[in-house]
């Protein structure tokens, strides 16, 4: 397990423009953030206050127009493609409003595609998938396809399949925004539970307050400007 | 010296232009087919932009997105091709049984005795053909996979994922 101090994920003057000239918007302007292992941030702001933006650059699923992302010591966006894909495979974990589970396979299969695409054996990948689904409580539920889900439990899978491959980090775009406010807590704190078991990193962008001070920073994101949230 | 081509020059012509224009006509038709399987693609991974965006956010690299639809689609062509080359086979053996059968529900006679030499459309099965035909229908839906999985590649995650 990682120590505890140590920095997993820093952004450093990020910045993103969309378009060019008069009509260009800076979406997010010098962002300085650091994540240290095991450490839950929550970035709260408006719609269209650039957060989902701001996670993709962290996952280097986007590039930026200013500044670099470091993840588990290595510049993303200085990477090659395949070098950038096999370290967002082993070091971060992506969980989405909506789930994005894919239809046509079962909650194990879906939750199992990490560690395939990382070229685990279809057996390893099942059983370790199987018993992610087990902690999230979802046991009986592993043969069953989303469209079987109920809303909550779906999450429940997409947590699962954020989690399996044991990554640094996990980036969170209002995971429980969707759902109502018990099934909204219960996959909240199976998700903080998990994180402390495995010592994930998780940057949650929220909308909830309540949620947000349950972890251990807050962060707020306003026209593009990243600041500590005081009360 | 005199031959049958040479003494029927203007009906050995006539039966030329046909086979011509059967070969430009039966290329359009697979032309057709191959577009429709390029359309089928496109519009599979227009509707699977997120999924292929979440598959990137695990580190599924463009190359493997690009062979998942690469494999749907010679699996598509290699169906199609044998299911073509197993019923094409399946009329030319018995084309002496459907002919009469059309022809009698029809009321038509397709060769005229009066008109042509033969009155019964002959069918000769030959193995080159038959490969030569299959291929071609195999290659072509190998080319018509190309561009829609290459597409496929190039969806760019965070952007799929802000449209969602």
């Amino acid at each position: 397990m990682s120590n505890s101090n140590q920095i997993i994920l820093s952004a450093s003057g990020l910045a993103k423009t969309y378009g060019k000239g008069p009509t260009a918007v800076d979406v997010l302007k010098e962002i300085d953030l650091q994540v240290r292992a095991s450490e839950k941030v929550a970035i709260v702001g408006s719609s269209g206050s650039g957060k989902s933006t701001l996670l993709h650059l962290l996952g280097g699923l986007d590039s930026p127009s200013a500044g670099t992302v470091m993840l588990a010591g290595q510049n993303l966006h200085k990477l090659s493609v395949s070098k950038l894909d096999q370290l967002r495979n082993h070091n971060l974990g992506f969980i989405y409003q909506f789930h994005h589970l894919l239809d046509e396979f079962s909650a194990v299969e879906n939750v199992a595609l990490p560690l395939r695409i990382r070229g685990l054996s279809n057996e390893e990948s099942m059983e370790r998938a199987s018993v992610m689904l087990n902690a999230v409580g979802l046991a009986k539920r592993v043969q069953h396809t989303p469209g079987e889900l109920s809303g909550g439990e779906r999450q429940r899978v997409a947590v699962a399949r954020a989690l399996v491959g044991n990554p640094s980090c996990v980036l969170a775009d209002e995971p429980t925004g969707n759902l109502d406010t018990e099934t909204a807590d219960g996959v909240f704190d199976l998700m903080l539970d998990i994180a402390r078991e495995q010592g994930t990193a998780f940057v949650i962008v929220t909308h909830d307050p309540i949620r947000a001070k349950r972890c251990d920073r807050i962060l707020h994101l306003e026209r593009g400007v990243l600041k500590t949230f005081v009360q | 010296m005199s031959d049958w081509s040479r003494s029927n020059r203007n009906w050995f012509a006539a039966v030329q232009t046909e086979r011509k224009m059967m070969f430009i006509i039966l290329t359009l038709i697979i032309a057709v087919a191959a577009f429709n399987l390029v359309s089928t693609l496109v519009m599979t991974v227009n509707e699977k932009q997120a999924d292929i965006a979440i598959l990137r956010t695990m580190g599924a690299s463009p190359g493997l997105i690009q062979r998942i639809f690469l494999v749907q689609g010679l699996a598509i062509g290699l169906l199609g091709s044998l299911a073509g080359v197993g019923l094409g086979l399946l009329i030319a053996l018995n084309i002496d049984v459907i002919v009469p059968a059309i022809e009698a529900i029809f009321r038509v006679r397709f060769l005229p005795r009066d008109v042509y030499f033969i009155s019964e459309l002959p069918s000769d099965v030959r193995l080159s053909d038959v490969l030569t035909v299959g291929l071609m229908a195999f290659g072509l839906s190998v080319l018509a996979t190309l561009y829609p999985s290459r597409r496929a590649a190039q969806v760019q995650p965070a952007e799929a994922l802000r449209y969602e």
